[in-house]
């Protein structure tokens, strides 16, 4: 019985090493990864929350009509272990935004890649989200 | 609504609040436990639903099982509540608008009201009634109730991330 | 080895639907966390039988029994749903090292289970097995729920 035992226990590792080499939900129920779009604007609210992070830029049309748009991205824990704290954007700073555009149409973009005042270039999506770029080596 | 909305968003205000919602580990970390703890409360009372429905562990008398059970899903209960008012405090201001988290909180109450029911109606007929005998009509009743209203809450909870 | 299958998922409709859809991958989401409740409940009751803790004056062969096939279900409704999931970005999760523990540590649990199921109706079990059956199966299983939540937050 002991050798059973002990046999079958050895075989438990296996289960780990068969490996092959998310409180989260799916990009594509809020956002249209076939509407891509790129913001520019000077910051006007940031909140630094969880479970995602909001940035409202004023975002000025080809007529030159401002509008305020949200920019959702991940939550401070993501965005922090990318090298993004909390003060390093500030009310009145211009970030660049690329990603997409909600799929009911309001004002609201899921944050894929942000340029920040300072020069660098931040992944901003929630992880695990499927969205594009989710999963491959962040920030560039 | 007029007097929740200033009492949410006082709580949303507080310092406390103000810092899980703002945390890189803390917010995960509660909702973990929030989300995994289901297991303890949910899965356990579900077992008692189970067998007072004739449909697990027959063997057993259900007040057996029912005694057994009960605490670890008070514990369970515990846990999430905690983890829940710390979550809800964090995004208090907010959430009270999301229809998800109204669905959520009025089948709470309700699976509240349906304990409540048990232990008063159907908990002494099941005292009475003779060991190894079916099972009373009102706690089924209440284990079926029970076992709907919880898969109600698990949904509307996975819901509030989408509104 | 895996990533032709991951590969050949990502080309179905079944993955275009679920990468589309405004639904189906909440609702999966919710069979998955209701799944997670009732295969966790059962372990949990289970695993605390095997340890010794007494429940309706029954054996440990006759707990298992009856529920084994709750844990099943449950264990169905994971992983079916979890099938769903993965197809809303098949090849990201090929990838992903948090899956990949989580889909190794579920194995683990599902062979402790059989080896469980081997013993469970033998009387010439050291106590002190029990202790440790029960220890994995209930701390392997939690902790493919933090593997799964480690998918969405690292």
């Amino acid at each position: 019985m002991k050798k059973l035992l002990v046999a079958a226990l050895a075989v438990l590792p296996l289960g780990l090493a068969a490996t092959p080499a998310n409180a989260h939900h799916s990009f594509a129920a809020e956002f249209d990864g076939a509407r891509p779009i790129r913001l520019v604007g000077k910051i006007t609210k940031v909140e630094w929350t969880n479970p995602h992070s909001y940035f409202y830029l004023d975002v000025a049309d080809k007529s030159g009509k401002v509008a305020n748009w949200a920019c959702e991205g991940g939550g401070p824990g993501a965005l922090s272990r990318r090298g993004w704290k909390k003060g390093d954007v500030k009310i009145g700073d211009t970030l660049v935004v690329d990603g997409y555009l909600s799929k009911d149409g309001t004002r609201l973009i899921d944050a894929r890649r942000i340029k920040l005042p300072d020069g660098r270039f931040i992944y901003g999506g929630t992880p695990g989200d499927g969205g594009p770029g989710d999963g491959q080596p962040q920030n560039g | 609504m007029a007097l929740i909305e200033p009492l949410a968003q006082w709580l949303y205000d507080t310092d406390w609040a103000t810092a899980i919602r703002e945390s890189e580990v803390v917010f995960p970390a509660i909702e973990t436990v929030h989300v995994l703890a289901l297991a303890l409360m949910v899965g356990t009372i579900a077992l008692v639903d189970l067998r007072l429905l004739g449909a697990a562990l027959r063997d057993a008398p259900a007040l057996d099982v029912e005694r057994r059970i009960v605490p670890v899903t008070w514990a369970g209960f515990a846990l999430m509540a905690v983890t829940g008012l710390l979550l809800f405090a964090s995004e208090a201001a907010k959430i009270i608008h999301n229809p998800a988290f109204i669905v959520k909180f009025a089948a709470m109450v309700l699976a509240g009201a349906n304990v409540a029911l048990f232990h008063w109606r159907a908990k002494p007929l099941l005292l009475a009634a003779p060991v190894g005998g079916p099972v009373p009509a009102p706690a089924q009743v209440g284990a079926a109730v029970s076992l709907a209203l919880w898969l109600v809450v698990i949904a509307a909870g996975r819901a509030i991330a989408y509104f | 080895m895996f990533h032709g299958l991951y590969a050949a998922y990502a080309a179905t409709s079944l993955s275009e639907a679920v990468r589309v859809s405004r639904w189906i991958f909440a609702v999966f989401e919710m069979v998955h966390l209701t799944g997670l409740a009732v295969l966790g409940g059962a372990v949990l009751i289970v695993s605390a039988r095997l340890a010794g803790w007494p429940i309706g004056g029954l054996g440990r062969a006759e707990v298992w029994q009856s529920l084994r096939w709750v844990a099943l279900a449950g264990l169905i409704a994971v992983a079916g749903s979890g099938v769903v999931l993965v197809g809303v970005n098949p090849l990201k999760y090929y990838f992903n090292p948090s899956f990949n523990v989580k889909l190794g540590l579920l194995l683990s649990g599902i062979l402790t289970a059989l080896v469980v199921d081997r013993l469970v109706r033998r009387d010439d079990v050291p106590g002190a097995w029990w202790l440790v059956l029960a220890g994995l199966l209930s701390g392997l299983l939690l902790a493919v729920g933090l593997a799964g939540r480690a998918i969405g937050l690292l």
